[in-house]
């Protein structure tokens, strides 16, 4: 299923409703006017018609309207018959994507190849099957008025000899009516490259171009919309990978007699609160970043156990793990919280957070374990 | 023009990378709870339209103490210290004893500006009067910010100290501070250092009109949603009455997935359009009608009877066109008019045949069981309830919250009360369009003022 919104359905596959009236007026027009008189004769004008005028005017028009935002062209004309448009859903995805305009214009491009293909095909089969005698009628105007005009447009295939407008074959195929009578007989077909130069340069390959400009314009237009650019962006997102578990292994009973570094500063009432040690004058010691150079020594040479008194908020520094690779015991992390500038100060239980975060450092280290006592264990463990 | 550059650091933990997750509009930055997550110092460039920035995501402070000794035993003049620093960030030893220290004081010492974070929530320590002096000695123009992650309890104390060290404090919480919040804070910034002002000032401007635009293709995302959604329906081709019975359910639950992943396709590129790219939503299902199953007669081609009639009125006109253009028009293009009308007629008048008639064995009409599209009058202003409530949470939401988001239906009376009388006619008028299958123009410039 296509859960996509728009951005699938703007494509450039080829309208067919649009291509096949295209082929089928081009069919019949140049089957139509091929198809001559009792005498195989065509009007050169009558081609000059359909194979210029039509289709420069229909460019003109076609792209005027595209400039100028009215988007005037026979794939938007059919559009407008709800009924017989199958796909309208695509029409409407596209004018959600404000491209609608840019894609009708590309389908009338590509009709208009069908148109000039067709005729194309049309034109050299019945030059194979068939006589077709190239004439030209005018009431007020000569071979001098026209061969300028006709010498002017064959310019742009300047390099093909063969197709470029001939003085002599224009006065040879001049033909009237009332005289019935044919000059140079045999060289009224002699136009057929020029007309196949007309079809080829004004109504192929200018179509052509337009074509190709239309195609990159609306890839351009989809690649610039809002959703094209954020869908690219979620696939191109980097997704976050998920964090490990961490193994609690907290110790919560040990002796009342070990030895109290006071890494943190802790204020001696709040040790008393706890009452967990015994807390003589000789077992609390400091280590930390507040401890003088000579308490930091005395810390040092003990060998024995000790439990470390940290801020349980403060994530452990290089500092302390610095200190606990020569020595062993235990890490207490507490907290603590003041209800105001006067009220005392409370020993809390621990956050769940706080306490993995330990867990986590001292299983760096083989000598230490985290110490909480079970009435400061957070909640949730507890 | 010359770009800011600014070194966030602080002691682990205590949001540096969230700020930075916030100012850079990025939420694949890093962020945990636990401390080390960041353990080199890394750039984020900010980039708007006619500016930017840069942030230097640091590693905290790991021996302060130890480095701060190494800075006083090299003791010299107050105008020397800034080589000090510079000294100790290239010393061999230094790199190998303190690494983290080296690589927060590395942008300092190259020119950026520091960010000091704190976390206000938690009392002072003295142990942080290391790391301040650190900073003092760098000589390089700085602000201290407190982070009140948890509560505001000690932001007094905290502001007391950091003004010791620092001529600007500020409190700036990166998980709750607005837009606003942070555009005060990036002006803020532009005092730091005057070199640095117009490029600062420029960056504030081009968010502001981001932010515009931002707001203008939330209302085009909306406008797309609410014309798909209200349009969709499901098909299929079935045999007899009885079959469409039996896939209804089927459709029902077709036509709901498709819904729902439509709207979760919309709220993903919300997301990413406010630069969300991690975040994780839960949404409360579309409450939609029972009421949307049909099943209708279909003819060749899957055409509709209207659309056969005018197919056939379409062939009939152009079978008369080619009459009289074999007269050469002395018909008066009777054949044309007379031709669409026979078609017209005879498609009509045959069409309930055709849905039993078969060609080749193959049947040239059947029946189409359909699922949608809604035609609840209420519908769409569903779809805008839900739609603005996301908007809301997510314009709102910062690059550092890792949560995650549920969306709920709102009531959507304030907002369109809020709108001139006008407008809410517009808005009504377009609604009623899209519940009738037929194209708003400008949809998204109606909804506009709704965000």
């Amino acid at each position: 299923m296509n859960f996509n919104s728009s951005l699938q359905t703007a494509n450039l596959s080829a309208y067919w409703p649009a291509i096949l009236i295209s082929s089928a007026l081009g069919f019949l027009l140049t089957w139509g006017l091929l198809s001559g008189d009792e005498q195989g004769r065509v009007n050169l004008f009558y081609l000059l018609f359909i194979y210029l005028i039509l289709p420069l005017s229909s460019l003109l028009i076609s792209v005027s309207s595209m400039l100028t935002g009215k988007g005037i062209n026979l794939v938007r004309l059919i559009a407008k018959f709800p009924s017989i448009i199958q796909n309208n859903q695509s029409i409407r995805k596209l004018r959600q994507l404000g491209i609608d305009k840019h894609w009708c214009f590309y389908q009338s491009q590509l009709s208009a190849m069908a148109f000039s293909l067709v005729s194309l095909i049309v034109f050299f089969v019945l030059l194979l099957v068939t006589d077709i005698n190239f004439v030209w009628r005018s009431t007020i105007l000569s071979t001098d008025d026209i061969f300028p005009f006709l010498n002017f447009i064959a310019l742009p295939w300047s390099f093909w000899e063969q197709a470029q407008p001939n003085i002599d074959l224009l006065n040879a195929t001049q033909d009237t009516r009332l005289l019935g009578q044919q000059k140079l007989l045999g060289h009224h077909a002699d136009w057929w490259q020029f007309i196949l130069a007309v079809q080829i340069f004004y109504s192929l390959a200018a179509r052509s171009f337009l074509l190709l400009i239309t195609a990159y314009l609306f890839q351009k237009y989809l690649k610039s919309d809002v959703e094209t650019k954020l869908q690219s962006k979620i696939s191109q997102a980097p997704s976050r990978l998920a964090a490990e578990e961490t193994q609690l292994a907290v110790v919560n009973i040990i002796s009342p007699d070990i030895l109290i570094n006071n890494w943190a500063g802790v204020e001696q009432g709040l040790l008393d609160k706890l009452q967990l040690f015994r807390l003589r004058e000789d077992q609390v010691v400091s280590a930390g970043p507040h401890a003088s150079e000579a308490e930091r020594m005395v810390v040092e040479r003990w060998r024995g156990e000790q439990v470390v008194i940290v801020k349980s908020w403060e994530p452990p520094l290089a500092e302390l793990a610095d200190f606990l690779e020569n020595s062993h015991g235990y890490v207490f992390p507490i907290d603590w919280q003041t209800e105001s500038e006067a009220s005392e100060i409370k020993v809390v239980k621990l956050k769940e957070e706080h306490l993995l975060e330990w867990s986590r450092f001292i299983s760096q280290l083989p000598a230490w374990q985290v110490f909480v006592p079970l009435t400061l264990m957070p909640e949730k463990i507890s | 023009m010359k770009r800011a550059v600014f070194a966030v650091v602080g002691h682990p933990n205590k949001g540096k990378s969230s700020i930075v997750a916030t100012l850079a509009r990025n939420d694949s930055i890093e962020i945990s709870q636990r401390s080390g997550t960041t353990d080199k110092a890394f750039a984020v460039k900010v980039e708007t339209a006619n500016s930017g920035y840069q942030l230097v995501d640091t590693p905290g402070f790991q021996r302060p103490t130890k480095v701060l000794k190494w800075l006083t035993d090299h003791q010299v003049s107050a105008d020397k210290r800034a080589a000090v620093v510079a000294k100790f960030i290239h010393d061999p030893d230094c790199n190998q004893k303190f690494p983290d220290e080296v690589k927060l004081l590395t942008p300092i010492v190259n020119g950026a500006a520091i960010l000091y974070v704190v976390d206000g929530s938690r009392p002072f320590g003295a142990e942080y009067e290391s790391e301040m002096e650190i900073l003092r000695w760098t000589g390089q123009p700085s602000m201290a910010l407190i982070n009140p992650i948890e509560s505001e309890t000690h932001v007094g104390d905290w502001q007391n100290a950091l003004s010791q060290y620092f001529k600007t404090v500020r409190i700036f919480n990166p998980m709750k501070a607005d837009f606003e919040k942070q555009i005060e804070l990036l002006q803020a910034f532009s005092h730091l250092n005057p070199d640095w002002a117009v490029t600062l000032n420029q960056v504030t401007a081009d968010l502001r009109q981001f932010r515009e635009l931002q707001k203008k293709n939330a209302a085009l995302l909306l406008a797309r949603l609410l014309d798909d959604l209200c349009s969709y329906r499901t098909s299929q081709k079935v045999l007899n009455q009885s079959q469409a019975d039996v896939i209804q359910p089927v459709l029902a639950k077709q036509y709901a997935h498709w819904m729902r992943e439509r709207e979760v396709q919309t709220v993903k590129e919300l997301f990413a359009l406010f630069e969300h790219f991690q975040t994780q939503v839960t949404i409360e299902e579309l409450d939609l009608p029972p009421d949307l199953f049909e099943c209708e007669h279909w003819y060749m081609w899957g055409l509709t009877k209207q659309q056969l009639a005018t197919a056939g009125a379409i062939a009939g006109a152009v079978a008369g066109a080619t009459a009289d253009m074999m007269v050469a028009g002395h018909s008066f293009m009777l054949g044309a008019l007379g031709g669409g009308i026979i078609g017209f007629g005879s498609a009509w008048m045959s069409a309930d045949k055709l849905v039993t008639t078969k060609l080749k064995g193959l049947p040239l009409g059947g029946y189409e069981a359909i699922y949608g599209p809604i035609k609840n009058k209420n519908f769409p202003y569903v779809v805008l309830g839900r739609f603005i409530y996301l908007y809301q949470q997510i314009c709102q939401r910062n690059h550092a919250l890792r949560g995650n988001m549920e969306i709920q239906s709102k009531r959507l009376h304030e907002q369109i009360s809020a709108l001139e009388s006008g407008d809410q006619k517009a808005l009504h008028l377009a609604c009623s369009r899209l519940i009738k299958q037929k194209n708003v123009d400008e949809l998204s410039s109606l909804l506009l003022p709704l965000l």
